[in-house]
């Protein structure tokens, strides 16, 4: 009875409205009423959520953002990879890691949308509309844009990023034999060395393009990520390697070097790739993200990396 | 009425005596206005379009625009900070008089950091797990480190049994820790928010789970209130008056682990409110054990309230747990309060 009178409090707003809605299953199995065309989406987190609304051509009401050292709120990769930011669009700042539930409700949104693992609780966000929870983590970027393509009716807009996504993997096969080359993408990380089955935006161009990694990195399991000592580094060689760099806090492929020498002191010495010139430095902001923008950035950056130098 | 004698009075009701200070009764009752005060302040404040005629319309039950803003926001957020501070100003005031020791507070038990290592397991484990689920947990771990303890120790001895809850309380902080820097750093943010003390996500299911926490176990300390006046003289001393001072640490323990406990899952970790309550109730009311259970409760709910108040509006929509606010606040109280009684520490 409970959950009926819950159920039927959280349909009030909608019907009120006089909105159509759908039913629509999250990525935490919970199946929601929410409206089939939402009008005011708020996003609970900017890089996995926000940028790839825009790309769908969905601009969120309300946003989760980061606060720089200025002290001003910035959406990650917002300006890069998208050109919209807090500063020149309609998108309200609603809180940086947790988020202010006051002004959210301020922005009316008939639709909130959230990550698996943010720290405001989906119960506390139900209570100002209906709330949707996707894991990009566990289920990686396509999912993700399905599902907002999904809830947002832009499977359209979908396809066309998908297309032009594919026929810039397409050109980089032709251009390298990627079979034949193998690749890693690592970063240092609190003195040990982090490595993702697949890193975001350029861990996907390498695994669709068909490039093969050392076992080290295949043997982790989809969505996963590992962290190993300096002892592991000679696993984790191959014929490139790339090293995102924190770009966004004003990191430089200096910066990152110098963090490589604290895990372990001439590591270049370790790594057949570093000694030959093939350890490629790569702007973390394009290099993490989940969206087509960083995709094409990625797709073009390493065909240019890669083929004009000769296979090992 | 009979006449007072160091400023106290005893009122008769047939076989029933009630001995109370007026001058403390009296600075309770005006800290009791200033609490209803800030309480009804922290309704009228906030990013959302809701002010003072908002919170009054609000408590009177007269429907305002904003109601939605006060009763499903505000509302649960102040009444947990209000039993939250409440519950450890009191579990701080219950262990500083069964230690004699001012820097006794609800964290020497273990209980906090069994509680935490209970949630933040069920954060990270399971971070889709329903949120009423993190109090029942936490209690349930907070309770189990004390019933440990209690094993340990064989005894509710005070020294023995605090030493072993010390003990068992780092040993917890060493885990909670190797669970934090071990977990995935996408996840941690939650436990990492929790663990600094955030009323943000506060469910109003969760409020009657706290509020009779506090009815308990504040009912239990001041049923054992006189105890606690004759244990201040010392453990034979109140032997010979007729304490069962056995059972009166077993309450005052089992009140404070209970408090502490359901606190530390409903809002997080707090520090500071119940080492810092008792001592500013006993500088600005009084120190007797009823005038100091009273006022560390009132203390204790009114910095929570403040810390979480300041903390969801001075930067907002920028969200600052309440426990770095308290942290923050807690270090001025307490270096101020050691000046104002440098004479006499």
């Amino acid at each position: 009875m409970r959950v009926l009178i819950l159920s039927l409090f959280l349909l009030l707003p909608l019907a009120a409205s006089g909105q159509e809605t759908i039913r629509f299953t999250d990525d935490i199995g919970r199946t929601i009423t929410v409206p089939a065309r939402p009008q005011r989406i708020a996003s609970l987190h900017d890089i996995d959520i926000t940028i790839p609304l825009i790309e769908l051509g969905v601009t969120p009401v309300a946003s989760h953002g980061r606060i720089g050292p200025d002290a001003k709120p910035y959406l990650r990769s917002g300006s890069l990879l998208t050109g919209v930011n807090f500063e020149n669009s309609t998108i309200a700042f609603v809180g940086a890691n947790d988020i202010d539930l006051e002004k959210l409700a301020d922005m009316k949104p008939d639709l909130i949308i959230t990550a698996l693992g943010r720290p405001t609780p989906v119960e506390a966000l139900e209570r100002i509309a209906p709330t949707v929870v996707l894991d990009a983590a566990k289920f990686g970027a396509p999912h993700v844009y399905a599902k907002l393509a999904e809830l947002t009716g832009t499977q359209q807009r979908l396809e066309v990023l998908e297309r032009r996504y594919q026929s810039g993997i397409a050109a980089l096969k032709q251009t390298v034999d990627t079979s034949a080359i193998t690749v890693s993408v690592f970063q240092p990380l609190n003195g040990k060395i982090s490595t993702y089955h697949t890193y975001r935006a350029l861990g996907r161009v390498l695994r669709d393009a068909g490039f093969r990694f050392p076992p080290i990195i295949d043997a982790i399991a989809e969505g996963q990520r590992i962290e190993v000592s300096a002892e592991r580094l000679p696993d984790l060689d191959a014929d490139f390697i790339f090293d995102p760099y924190r770009s966004d806090t004003g990191g430089t492929s200096r910066t990152e070097i110098a963090e490589m020498e604290k895990v372990l002191s001439g590591f270049c010495g370790f790594l057949k790739a570093c000694r030959e010139g093939r350890y490629i430095m790569v702007s973390r902001e394009e290099a993490i993200s989940n969206s087509y923008a960083a995709l094409s950035l990625m797709t073009a950056m390493v065909q240019a990396t890669i083929a004009p130098r000769p296979v090992p | 009425m009979e006449a007072a004698a160091f400023g106290y009075r005893s009122v008769r009701f047939g076989p029933f005596s009630l001995r109370f200070h007026l001058g403390h009764c009296l600075l309770s009752v005006v800290f009791a206005v200033i609490l209803l005060g800030s309480a009804i302040a922290a309704l009228a404040i906030g990013s959302g379009r809701a002010g003072i005629a908002d919170a009054l319309a609000f408590l009177t039950g007269v429907s305002s625009p904003a109601h939605e803003v006060v009763g499903s926001l505000r509302a649960p957020r102040v009444a947990m900070a209000l039993a939250c501070g409440a519950m450890l100003g009191l579990s701080g005031a219950a262990l500083q008089a069964l230690t004699r020791n001012g820097l006794a507070d609800p964290g020497l038990l273990g209980v906090r950091e069994g509680a935490s290592l209970a949630v933040i397991a069920t954060i990270l484990g399971w971070p889709d797990a329903p949120l009423y689920l993190r109090p029942i947990v936490g209690m349930a771990g907070g309770l189990a480190v004390a019933f440990v303890a209690m094993s340990i120790a064989r005894s509710l001895s005070q020294i023995r049994f605090i030493l072993v809850g010390i003990g068992i309380s780092w040993f917890l902080s060493a885990i909670v820790a190797l669970i934090l820097v071990s977990a995935d750093i996408d996840n941690v943010q939650a436990a990492m928010i929790w663990m600094a003390g955030s009323l943000s996500g506060v469910q109003p299911a969760l409020l009657p789970l706290a509020w009779t926490c506090l009815v308990l176990g504040g009912g239990m300390l001041v049923l054992a209130v006189r105890a606690a006046e004759a244990n201040l003289l010392g453990g034979m001393t109140a032997i010979g008056l007729g304490v069962r001072t056995a059972r009166y640490r077993l309450t005052a323990i089992a009140a404070s682990v209970l408090m502490t406990a359901a606190a530390v899952s409903c809002a997080g970790s707090l520090g500071f409110v119940g080492l810092l309550a008792p001592h500013l109730c006993r500088f600005l009311i009084g120190s007797g054990q009823p005038a100091l259970l009273a006022g560390s409760a009132m203390i204790g709910a009114w910095l929570v309230l403040l810390a979480d108040t300041i903390g969801r509006t001075l930067f907002a929509p920028l969200q600052i747990p309440a426990g770095i606010v308290l942290s923050v606040l807690g270090v001025f109280l307490l270096v101020g309060l050691i000046w104002q009684r440098r004479h006499h520490i």
